[in-house]
C-alpha cells in the first residue's frame, strides 16, 4: 500500500481542458497526480501533460530565489537577491515610472497561462493590482480572429470571443450525426472533447476534417478535406452557394431567426425600417410579403420572401431598390460557386457540393472550429461564414447542433468577465486602463497607439469619429508580466526582443515565472513563482465546474504565489488593505460573487463547493440560442449586418462599424495579409508556415518536461517529400527556416501529412532550444483593426539546408 | 487487456502516466506508443492524397506462454499462479538480456548503467513500486502493486479516450471477455504462440459504402 496522501488540486494552463487532479505527496513533496472525480464522471480526465508534473515541480531548474540582472537587458546573467529587496526594487520602480510617465505607462500582462483565478490571470491578484495602481491592463489579442466572426453572426453587441461561451458544453458533441471538424486538431489539442466525438460515432456519426494537413483527426475522420491555407472561407461561402441553389436552407428558421428575410437599402447598405418609407417614429424592419407583393413590417407578414430584387417608395419620393438580405448573402455566395471555389482552395467540386449536403441532411450538424483558421488576418470571414451556415440551415440551438464549436457554458466566461469580477478586481474603485495586447507593440515602440474613436461612448452603434483608427498617445515604459511568456508566443520575435524589449523603450520589465523562459530572461527582476500545486486557489474550468486548489505542498525554495507577491509589493506601496489575509481566504468571496449570478441555485453552488470542492455553474440542460434569440442588434442571426463589432476599444456592446462606412456586411473572402498566392513575396518565400499546437506542450508550458523531450527531443519542421526533394533536403537534415523576418535551424521530418506549399513547425520551444534563432523570429503581427487577433499563420517561409 | 485502436489517438498519456507512476528512470518506458504510418513518431504512410496513420500502444504482453519465462537462467523472470502475471524478481536477476532478446514485442530493458534521473531529486510515483538499479531488467508489471488492490493498472485509468480496458479473461462476463467476442480482435505475433493477454481491436471507421446494388441501372 503506497504511502502518498492525495488532495483536490488542477492543471490549468491554456489549453482550456482544466483538469481537476489529484495531487499525490510523500514527504511534503509531489510525487504524482492523477484524475480526480468531477460529478459528471464523463468529465474525468488527465493527459500527457498534466502527469508530468512531479517533474516540473521539482526540477532542478526551477528558479526558487528571487534574482536581479547584472549586466545587459537579455544576457541572460542574473544574481540572488532576497524578497525584500527585490520588493523594494518591484516599488521603487513603479512609484518612479508614475511620477516620471503617469501610472498608465505601466502596463500589467497577466496571460493564459494559468486559469487560476487568485494567483494566475483570469483574473488573478495581478489585475486586482493593476487597478488599484491604475495601470495599463494588456488584454486580449491572441485566439480573437475567427471568434470575433462567429459572434459577429450570433453575438455581435458583445463581439470577440463571446462566440466561445455561447457554444455548447462539450458533452452536446455526442448528440451530433454530423461534426465538421474546421482548422483544429482535437485529438492534440482538444484530447478531452474526443471521446464525446467517440461516443456520437458509436452512434453512427459522420466526421469530416478540414485542414491543409492530414492530422490525427484527419486520421480519425471519415472525410479529409485538404483546403489551401488561408482560403477557407471561400470554401465556407462555396458551401453556402451549394446550400441556397439546392434549396437546403432552413425556411423557417430563416425566417423567424435570422435577418435573411429583411430588406437591405442598395443606397447605403442598411435594412430598410417604416421609418425610411413614412417619416415615422417606428423603426420596424420591413419585408416583402410574397402573398400580396406588399413591403411592410415583417412581424405582420407570414409567408415573406426569403430571395428578390425590389423596389420601395421612399418617404422623400425617391424609389430604391431593395434585396433581401438572403439574396445579399447568395450573391455574394454566387462569386464561388463549386468549380471556381476547387479552382482557388484545391476542393474538388464534388466534395464541396457533398459535405455541404451532409451537413444540411445529415442533422443534427455541429461546426466545430479551431484556431488553425484564426491565426490569419481575414481569420474573422471564416468565422462569419462558419456562423452562417450554422443559422440559415438552422443547425443551432438543438441539441448535437451547433456551429460555435463545444467549448462553452463553461465557468470560465464568468471568472474572466471583468462585469461579474469587477467588485474582485477592482476593489478601491480605481481601474486599470485596457490596451489590446496586438497593439502593445505600438505602444512600447512609439508611443503611441491607432485606435478606433467611437463617436459616442455610450452608444457604441453610433460608429466611429473616421473612417480609420486614430493615433492616440499611449507611452508604456515599465511591464510586469506573469502567467505567460510573450517573448516566446508574440509574433516577429525580432521585433519583441531588439524594439519593444530594448533598453531604450521599457524601463523596467520584472517577470513572474518558476523558469528561465524567453521572456525571464529579458527581465529585469526575475520572482518565482508558486506552481499549481503549492497555493490554495479557484479556477473556472472551461468546462462547466468551478473547482477548488487545494495548497499540496508547501511552495518549493522561496518561491511565492501572485497573491503574496501583489501583496507584499501593495503593502510596500501603502495600500495593503487591499491585500488583506492569505489567498485561501479569497476564495469564499469570489465563490460568493460567482454564486449571485445564478439567483436560486446560489446555495446549491455554495453546498457543493463546499462539501466537494467542486460545483457546476450551468444548468446541465442550458441550450444556447435554443429560444433562437441571438445578442446581435436586431435580436436576429445576422450573417448581413449594419455594423461590424470590433473589440478595441473595449465596451459592451462591442463598438460597431458601420457598413454604411464602408465595412463589409457579409461573411466574405479578403486574401489572407501574406500567406497568399498571388503575393509576389510567395516567389522568394514559397511556404506558408504554421506553427502547430501539438500535444507536447500547451503553447509554451512544458517546454522543459524531460519525460516530454524524450519523446519529442527538439525543434522539427515537417515539409513533403515533393517539397523536400525540390529542396535537395533529406529526412533528419538541419534545415534553416528563413524570411526577411528572421530564421530557426531545425531537424527536417520528412512527412506526406503536409500539404504542397506549406511548413509545419510545433510551437513552444524556447530560443535556448535551438540551435540557432527561432520560430517565432517568423511570424509577423498583422494588425487586423477589426478582429485584433493576432496572425501567426499568415507568415511565408523558404527553407534549405543548413550551413552550420 | 483490451485496447481498442479505433479510439487510441496516439496521445502518449499512458506512456506518461506509466513513466511517472512507476519513477522509470531517464530514457526508460514500460509503454510506448507506436506509430503506424511513417517513419517518426506521428508522420503518415501512404501516399500523399491517401495518407495513413494509426497508433499502437505497446506494453508487456503479459502472455500466457511467455518466451522470456523460458530462457530465463536464474527463475528470476517467472509467472505468478493466481493470474499468470510476468513478473521479474530483481533479487534473483543477473542481467545477461537473454529475455531482453528473446522477447518478441521488445519491451523489456536492462540496467546496464546505475539509473539516471538528471533533472529531478525527488523519487516519483508510488513508493510501493519496486524500484530498480543498476544490472537487473525490469519491464511493465500491469502495475502488480495496484493489481492487487483491485485497482486497475494506471495505464487504464488515465487514457483521455477509455480506450483501454483491463479484467479477467476468464470471467464471460468481464468488459475485456465481452469486448473480445464482439469484436474482430487480434493479438501481436500470433504465430508464435506466445498468446499475449493483450487484445487489439483494430483501428476501424465505422462507414456507410454504396456499392453493387446501389448503382444497377
Amino acid at each position: 500500500m503506497s504511502t502518498e496522501i492525495k488532495t483536490f488540486s488542477a492543471c490549468v494552463p491554456n489549453c482550456w481542458m482544466n483538469c481537476r487532479l489529484y495531487a499525490h505527496v510523500r514527504d511534503g513533496k509531489l510525487v504524482q497526480t492523477s484524475a480526480a472525480p468531477f460529478p459528471d464522471p464523463s468529465y474525468n480526465r488527465i493527459c500527457l501533460r498534466g502527469l508530468t508534473h512531479p517533474q516540473r515541480v521539482n526540477s532542478k531548474d526551477r528558479i526558487l530565489h528571487p534574482m536581479k540582472r547584472v549586466g545587459k537587458r537579455g544576457e541572460n546573467k542574473f544574481e540572488q537577491i532576497t524578497w525584500e529587496e527585490a520588493i523594494e526594487i518591484f516599488a521603487t520602480n513603479l512609484n518612479r515610472l508614475r511620477e516620471k510617465y503617469g501610472s498608465k505607462a505601466v502596463a500589467f500582462l497577466p496571460w493564459s497561462g494559468s486559469y487560476a483565478a487568485i494567483n494566475g490571470g483570469m483574473p488573478g491578484a495581478i489585475k486586482r493590482f493593476a487597478s488599484i495602481f491604475e495601470g495599463t491592463l494588456v488584454v486580449d489579442g491572441v485566439d480573437f480572429g475567427m471568434p470575433t466572426g462567429i459572434s459577429q453572426v450570433v453575438a455581435n453587441m458583445a463581439g470577440g470571443m463571446a462566440s466561445i461561451f455561447l457554444g455548447p458544453e462539450p458533452k452536446d458533441l455526442s448528440y451530433a450525426k454530423t461534426i465538421i471538424f474546421w482548422g483544429t486538431n482535437i485529438t492534440d489539442s482538444q484530447v478531452h472533447n474526443w471521446h464525446f466525438v467517440l461516443d456520437a460515432m458509436e452512434n453512427g456519426a459522420k466526421l469530416i476534417c478540414i485542414d491543409p494537413r492530414y492530422s490525427e483527426t484527419a486520421a480519425k475522420s471519415h472525410e479529409w478535406v485538404r483546403v489551401r491555407p488561408g482560403s477557407d472561407a471561400i470554401l465556407a461561402l462555396s458551401m453556402i452557394q451549394v446550400i441556397i441553389e439546392e434549396n437546403l436552407f432552413n425556411r423557417d428558421y430563416c425566417i423567424q431567426h435570422t435577418v435573411a428575410p429583411f430588406l437591405v437599402r442598395q443606397d447605403n447598405g442598411l435594412f430598410l425600417k417604416q421609418n425610411d418609407i413614412d417619416g415615422s417614429d417606428n423603426f420596424a424592419h420591413l419585408a416583402m410579403d410574397a402573398e400580396s407583393n406588399v413591403i411592410k413590417d415583417l412581424d405582420s407578414i407570414s409567408n415573406p420572401k426569403l430571395l428578390g430584387t425590389f423596389e420601395v417608395k421612399l418617404h422623400n419620393g425617391n424609389i430604391l431598390q431593395v434585396k433581401t438580405a438572403l439574396q445579399m448573402l447568395k450573391e455574394e455566395a454566387d462569386k464561388y460557386k463549386p468549380s471556381e471555389a476547387e479552382r482557388i482552395t484545391t476542393v474538388p467540386a464534388e466534395k464541396i457540393v457533398e459535405i455541404a449536403r451532409i451537413y444540411t441532411t445529415n442533422t443534427p450538424s455541429t461546426i466545430y472550429p479551431g484556431f488553425g483558421i484564426d491565426r490569419w488576418d481575414n481569420a474573422d470571414q471564416i468565422g462569419r461564414g462558419i456562423a452562417t451556415l450554422g443559422v440559415i440551415t438552422g443547425q443551432i440551438g438543438k441539441k448535437g447542433a451547433s456551429p460555435l464549436g463545444a467549448m462553452g457554458q463553461s465557468a470560465l466566461q464568468y471568472t474572466i468577465s471583468d462585469k461579474v469580477m469587477g467588485p474582485w478586481t477592482a476593489p478601491s474603485g480605481t481601474e486599470a486602463e485596457l490596451l489590446n495586447f496586438v497593439l502593445l507593440q505600438q505602444a512600447i515602440i512609439s508611443g503611441k497607439v491607432d485606435m478606433w474613436e467611437p463617436k459616442d461612448p455610450s452608444n457604441p452603434l453610433a460608429g466611429t469619429t473616421s473612417k480609420t483608427p486614430v493615433s492616440k498617445d499611449w507611452p508604456i515604459k515599465g511591464l510586469i508580466l506573469t502567467t505567460g511568456n510573450m517573448v516566446s508566443n508574440h509574433a516577429e520575435q525580432k521585433v519583441t526582443i531588439d524594439e519593444m524589449f530594448s533598453e531604450d523603450k521599457l524601463d523596467f520589465i520584472c517577470c513572474i515565472d518558476m523558469f528561465m523562459t524567453d521572456t525571464a530572461r529579458q527581465a529585469d527582476l526575475f520572482l518565482p513563482c508558486t506552481s499549481w500545486f503549492e497555493n490554495d486557489d479557484i479556477v473556472g474550468g472551461l468546462h462547466p465546474y468551478v473547482m477548488r486548489m487545494e495548497k499540496a505542498i508547501e511552495p518549493m525554495g522561496e518561491s511565492k504565489g501572485d497573491w503574496e507577491i501583489f501583496k507584499l509589493l501593495a503593502q510596500k506601496m501603502g495600500w495593503g488593505e487591499y491585500f488583506k489575509g492569505d489567498a485561501k481566504e479569497q476564495i469564499d468571496g469570489i465563490l460568493d460573487v460567482l454564486g449571485n449570478l445564478f439567483g436560486d441555485h446560489k446555495d446549491r453552488i455554495l453546498k457543493e463547493f463546499k462539501e466537494n470542492g467542486i460545483a457546476r455553474l450551468s444548468d446541465p440542460n442550458a441550450l444556447p440560442f435554443a429560444d433562437g434569440v441571438f445578442y446581435t442588434r436586431t435580436g436576429r442571426a445576422e450573417f448581413y449586418s449594419e455594423g461590424v463589432a470590433t473589440v478595441f476599444p473595449k465596451s459592451m456592446p462591442a463598438l460597431q462599424l458601420p457598413v454604411n462606412e464602408g465595412h463589409n456586411p457579409l461573411p466574405h473572402f479578403e486574401p489572407p495579409a501574406e500567406a497568399w498566392i498571388d503575393n509576389p513575396l510567395i516567389k522568394k518565400y514559397p511556404l506558408a508556415l504554421a506553427t502547430l499546437h501539438t500535444k507536447w506542450r500547451v503553447h509554451t508550458t512544458f517546454y522543459e518536461v524531460p519525460a516530454l523531450r524524450e519523446m519529442d527531443p527538439e525543434p522539427v519542421v515537417y515539409l513533403n517529400k515533393k517539397e523536400s526533394s525540390k529542396r535537395g533536403l533529406k529526412d533528419g537534415d538541419y534545415v534553416t527556416v528563413f524570411n526577411d523576418r528572421g530564421h530557426c535551424v531545425v531537424r527536417l521530418v520528412v512527412d506526406d501529412s503536409i500539404n504542397d506549399g506549406g511548413a509545419a513547425i510545433p510551437k513552444g520551444w524556447q530560443r535556448h532550444q535551438f540551435k540557432e534563432g527561432g520560430y517565432q523570429e517568423l511570424t509577423k503581427n498583422h494588425i487586423n483593426t477589426v478582429h485584433y487577433g493576432m496572425s501567426f499563420f499568415d507568415a511565408l517561409v523558404e527553407v534549405e539546408k543548413w550551413k552550420g | 487487456m483490451v485496447i481498442d485502436l479505433t479510439r487510441c489517438v496516439g496521445c502518449q498519456t499512458c506512456a506518461v502516466g506509466c513513466k511517472i507512476k512507476n519513477n522509470l528512470a531517464d530514457g526508460l518506458w514500460w509503454n510506448r506508443v507506436i506509430t503506424v504510418g511513417g517513419d517518426h513518431i506521428d508522420t503518415a504512410g501512404g501516399t500523399y492524397n491517401h495518407p495513413m496513420r494509426y497508433s499502437i500502444p505497446l506494453n508487456c504482453q503479459n502472455c500466457e506462454n511467455p518466451i522470456c519465462v523460458d530462457v530465463c537462467p536464474t527463475g528470476a523472470s517467472y509467472q505468478r499462479e493466481e493470474d499468470n502475471l510476468v513478473l521479474i524478481d530483481y533479487d534473483k536477476c543477473i542481467g545477461c538480456r537473454a529475455c531482453v532478446e528473446a522477447c518478441p514485442y521488445g519491451v523489456r530493458i536492462a540496467n546496464s548503467e546505475e539509473p539516471r534521473y538528471e533533472h529531478c531529486n525527488v523519487q516519483l510515483g508510488s513508493d510501493d513500486v519496486t524500484p530498480r538499479y543498476r544490472g537487473v531488467v525490469e519491464k511493465c508489471t500491469f502495475c502488480v502493486e495496484r493489481i492487487d488492490q483491485g485497482l486497475n493498472p494506471v495505464c487504464i485509468d488515465v487514457c483521455p479516450e477509455r480506450a483501454r480496458f483491463f479484467g479477467d479473461l476468464n470471467d464471460e462476463d468481464s468488459d475485456v471477455s465481452t469486448l473480445i467476442r464482439d469484436n474482430p480482435v487480434e493479438t501481436l505475433h500470433p504465430e508464435l504462440g506466445t498468446h499475449p493477454s493483450i487484445y487489439f481491436i483494430p483501428p476501424n471507421k465505422k462507414k456507410s459504402t454504396r456499392t453493387g446494388l446501389d448503382y444497377i441501372k
